[in-house]
């Protein structure tokens, strides 16, 4: 055999390892990239169940104001009870201090450490009512009110609306109807209109409760222009400016379900109830009724109405500004805050392979 | 001679290149393989505390989830630790699932839980904190649980890999105070038969 004979056959050989070298490279990537996604999967649920179904510690972490960044031990959002407790029901305080808004705010980067998340991982918490409500004033004291699914904006037809109106009147807090509240049912369009053309106040806030076969969403809003958003922490009022309040009282806007009525409706009730001073800016609430959805108070002087609001929409993110990731899993569930039904959805990534 | 020695020299290359492709490959595999299971067990875990907590004091019991692992990684034996670490004060408790004859081979889940300020204590490799052992379910009837923060992967007869956690409660003059005890162990549901 001659030895150009030698070299083509060395150089064959050298070709097929080259070709099952490659081969055997690219034959395990897709089912890498499987287990990588499975991963992903477990992991984020992991988190979830730690963040619905854990209430933290100290349990009370979200009510207490001396809890803080630095002396919460675990982290966890479910709502907690000596006697019962419920799944996937959340503690509205708890939920509320991940708005960077609030004076208690709970930066992502804590909550990375007391997850034990490292840099491994980055996640996005999203929070938001399981029906989109938007409402437009119409002008003359008419309000237009649109239902739709959180799911591509479709309309919800025939979801049942339950409104009232409270104003300032005179220095004190009055509602509209004072009977009973309003009550609609949403069109083909997923809209229905509410008319409250017999105020004339300008510090007033709508209370609405949408009913879709048992999901309740409820929507507090300022329609008013001398309306100031306040926080409500446990029994604790923050005010973002320093007033006082007029006769140091308050009124808790209670939602719940009206049982003597033959409809299935909602009932918007309120009561009233002692504030004391504790500092400026800060007051403290003689008892808050569980089933509150808002509190309201006029300043003293009379030129504001301030209102707070336990409704949650609030996007968390371990990377600032960062709503979600290329190659993050996400996984939802619905969950209960105040009575009313949200979906919290989690994206999560993973910082390197 | 020079031609017959280059092919002999180009053959061995090609079997000693195809060895070393394919142990990277099986260690790959296997590696994704034992990030799978310490995911799982992590879950399980954080799932067992959870349910735990929501009996509050309601039973003295231990709960267990018996978690479905395979029995080997591709023909080799893998075991799994409880493991804490403390890094800037910080005490991280994690999941570790390495084969048993490659230490190299190995990897880790995080555990979103606080084990050492709180009142969950969870059984991690070097704790020398008190807890009677073995547990017994339902007094015994139902085997025990051979609680430790190692053990090794797979079924055999008898017995199970599971996911432990038990509430102790203590009186303390005021009320009541619950420790909540939680890790990995073997449920062998008949001693004299399995483990």
């Amino acid at each position: 055999m001659h030895i150009y004979e030698y070299l083509f056959t060395a150089i064959i050989i050298v070709a097929i390892l080259l070709a099952s070298s490659t081969m055997i490279g690219t034959f395990p990537e897709p089912s890498r990239g499987i287990s990588e996604k499975e991963q992903l999967k477990v992991a984020a649920q992991k988190l979830m169940t730690q963040l619905l179904l854990d209430p933290g510690d100290p349990p009370d972490w979200g009510s207490n104001v001396a809890i803080n960044e630095s002396n919460l031990k675990t982290f966890g959002l479910a709502k907690y009870s000596e006697t019962t407790r419920e799944a996937y029901v959340l503690d509205p305080d708890k939920v509320l201090r991940l708005n960077s808004t609030h004076p208690f705010y709970i930066p992502p980067s804590s909550v990375i450490n007391l997850l034990n998340l490292g840099y491994e991982y980055g996640f996005t918490l999203e929070i938001f009512p399981a029906l989109n409500v938007s409402i437009a004033p119409q002008g003359s004291g008419k309000y237009e009110v649109s239902v739709s699914s959180e799911y591509g904006g479709l309309p919800i037809v025939d979801a049942s609306v339950t409104a009232r109106m409270y104003y300032v009147s005179n220095g004190t807090i009055k509602r509209s109807p004072p009977s009973a509240p309003l009550t609609s049912q949403t069109r083909v369009n997923g809209e229905c209109t509410f008319n409250f053309s017999d105020i004339s106040s300008d510090m007033k806030v709508l209370i609405l409760v949408i009913n879709y076969h048992g999901v309740r969403v409820v929507k507090v809003f300022p329609a008013g222009s001398n309306v100031t958003r306040a926080y409500l922490i446990g029994e604790h009022l923050f005010l973002n400016e320093a007033y006082n309040i007029s006769s140091n009282e308050a009124y808790e806007i209670i939602v719940d379900k009206n049982f003597t009525s033959s409809t299935s409706g909602y009932m918007i009730e309120d009561l009233k109830f002692s504030l004391n001073k504790v500092e400026d800016k800060k007051f403290d609430l003689t008892y808050v009724e569980p089933s509150t959805v808002a509190v309201l108070a006029v300043s003293e002087d009379g030129t504001r109405l301030i209102f707070t609001s336990k409704e949650v929409n609030l996007t968390y993110s371990s990377i600032p500004g960062v709503w979600s990731f290329p190659f993050a899993y996400s996984v939802e569930r619905s969950v209960i805050i105040g009575g009313s039904a949200y979906i919290v959805r989690l994206y999560l990534w993973r910082m390197s392979w | 001679m020079v031609g017959t020695v280059a092919l002999i020299g180009l053959i061995i290359s090609v079997g000693l290149s195809y060895t070393i492709i394919t142990a990277y490959i099986e260690a790959d595999v296997a590696k994704q393989q034992l990030n799978q299971i310490a995911e799982h067990v992590a879950l399980n875990l954080v799932e067992i505390v959870s349910l735990v907590k929501f009996a509050n004091y309601s039973t003295i019991e231990p709960m267990m989830k018996v978690l479905n692992l395979p029995s080997d990684l591709g023909g080799k034996a893998y075991l799994i630790k409880l493991m804490n670490e403390t890094i800037q004060g910080i005490c991280r408790c994690y999941v570790y699932a390495q084969l048993v004859v490659r230490e190299d081979i190995a990897a880790r889940s995080p555990i979103l839980l606080n084990s050492t300020q709180t009142q969950l204590k969870l059984k991690t490799e070097g704790d020398a904190r008190p807890l009677t052992y073995p547990l017994q379910v339902r007094g015994g009837k139902e085997g025990i649980i051979q609680w430790s923060s190692t053990v090794y992967g797979g079924e055999r007869t008898g017995a199970n890999i599971v996911v432990w956690g038990l509430i102790n409660t203590t009186w303390t003059g005021i009320g009541l105070i619950g420790t909540i005890w939680a890790g990995i162990g073997v449920w062998v549901w008949n001693p004299q038969g399995g483990g």
